[in-house]
């Protein structure tokens, strides 16, 4: 990391290619020489909200996170669609959730994958135990989104239908994925390819992220002309398209195998 | 090519020390206005969250760090705008005693 716009510029990478966040807005973004802090608010697959902060410093071109929180909760849409209100139910802790943000802090601060998606694996195999899940898996969780199915006991699921029976929030069903994510590149499929290119996919959206940063900066400090400020707009249109030919490359690539 | 071999490239170009003072000071302004806007941005967003929470900046940072406030998010976002204006204007005091 160079400075606070190189490591925002990767975070946002990470988010986007993330397939497990289907939307997502900026809510506080600063950088400031080598500090910096945002805010994000993420919408999950699964209907979850998910926002986090962080408050950060480049120190000899190493990451160093001085604050950092995030709060996760669930969208109760019945209820919300029904009473006309957009209020959430904030909760914390949702074990999976709480190691993908721990795997997003790690890949953003170390180059070994390998050794990250292991120590990601294991520490979400260790959460789930620390949690007393009965279920969870005794044998290594060979990749990152390969989460175990948590079984509840009879009396745990009555309970639950009793307390979330009107707002209950549905795993998707394959018609409302496959309208998310185009035919032919089912979700599953998606993960398969994140975690085998994250690399490219992630290098060429950061470039992207910077150049489009610069053209902004250079916007509201007024230090450039239009015509050049046209120029690199157009130079950060390609690079999206070249970002983007390059994700098809790779789901090309694979849908051949 | 390295910002700093720009400025040795600056200072070859102006033997005089003089001029070469007058063209940093003009950067030096430049960066000055900057962060002077920066600063300004970050006053008129500490005032929002003083009126939406009732309370000073300062006290709230106090008490915030001492843990009395909880864990909110917007606390968080407060205190660390709270943080970068501190910071701003430690670099806008340098900046001015060296323009």
């Amino acid at each position: 990391m160079k400075d606070a716009t190189d490591y925002l510029a990767h975070i946002k990478a990470l988010i986007i290619l993330n397939p497990q966040v289907v939307h997502w807005t900026v809510v506080r973004e600063e950088a400031q020489g080598d500090l910096g802090l945002f805010r994000y608010r993420l919408t999950l697959r699964d209907g979850g909200l998910l926002e986090l902060f962080e408050r950060f410093q480049i120190v000899e071109e190493r990451l160093q996170v001085t604050r950092y929180t995030v709060f996760i909760g669930r969208m109760p849409m019945v209820s919300c669609a029904s009473a006309g209100i957009t209020r959430h139910t904030i909760r914390r802790c949702q074990h999976i959730l709480i190691t993908f943000m721990i795997t997003r802090k790690q890949m953003c601060s170390r180059t070994d994958q390998s050794a990250l998606k292991t120590s990601w694996l294991s520490s979400l195999q260790k959460e789930l135990t620390e949690r007393g899940n009965r279920n969870a898996p005794k044998t290594p969780l060979r990749t990152p989104f390969d989460v175990p199915r948590v079984r509840h006991s009879a009396r745990c699921l009555a309970r639950r239908r009793r307390l979330f029976s009107s707002r209950v929030v549905r795993r998707p069903t394959h018609d409302q994925l496959s309208r998310l994510y185009p035919i032919g590149r089912t979700q599953p499929h998606r993960d398969s390819l994140w975690s085998q290119h994250p690399d490219t996919l992630r290098d060429a959206l950061a470039a992207c992220f910077r150049r489009a940063d610069q053209v902004i900066h250079s916007r509201s400090t007024g230090s450039r002309s239009t015509r050049q400020l046209l120029g690199e707009s157009h130079a950060v249109a390609g690079d999206v398209e070249r970002a983007a030919a390059s994700c098809d490359a790779c789901f090309r690539g694979t849908d051949m195998l | 090519m390295n910002p700093l071999h720009k400025l040795e490239v600056l200072k070859d170009t102006y033997p005089d020390k003089a001029e070469l003072d007058l063209v940093v000071g003009k950067l030096l302004e430049v960066a000055l206005n900057q962060h002077r806007l920066r600063l300004e941005r970050y006053e008129r967003d500490l005032r929002d969250f003083e009126k939406r929470y009732g309370m000073e900046s300062e006290t709230f940072y106090r008490r915030f760090e001492a843990g009395e406030l909880g864990d909110a998010m917007d606390f968080f976002e407060w205190a660390g705008l709270y943080e970068l204006r501190r910071d701003i204007i430690e670099r806008i005091q340098r900046l001015e005693m060296a323009s």
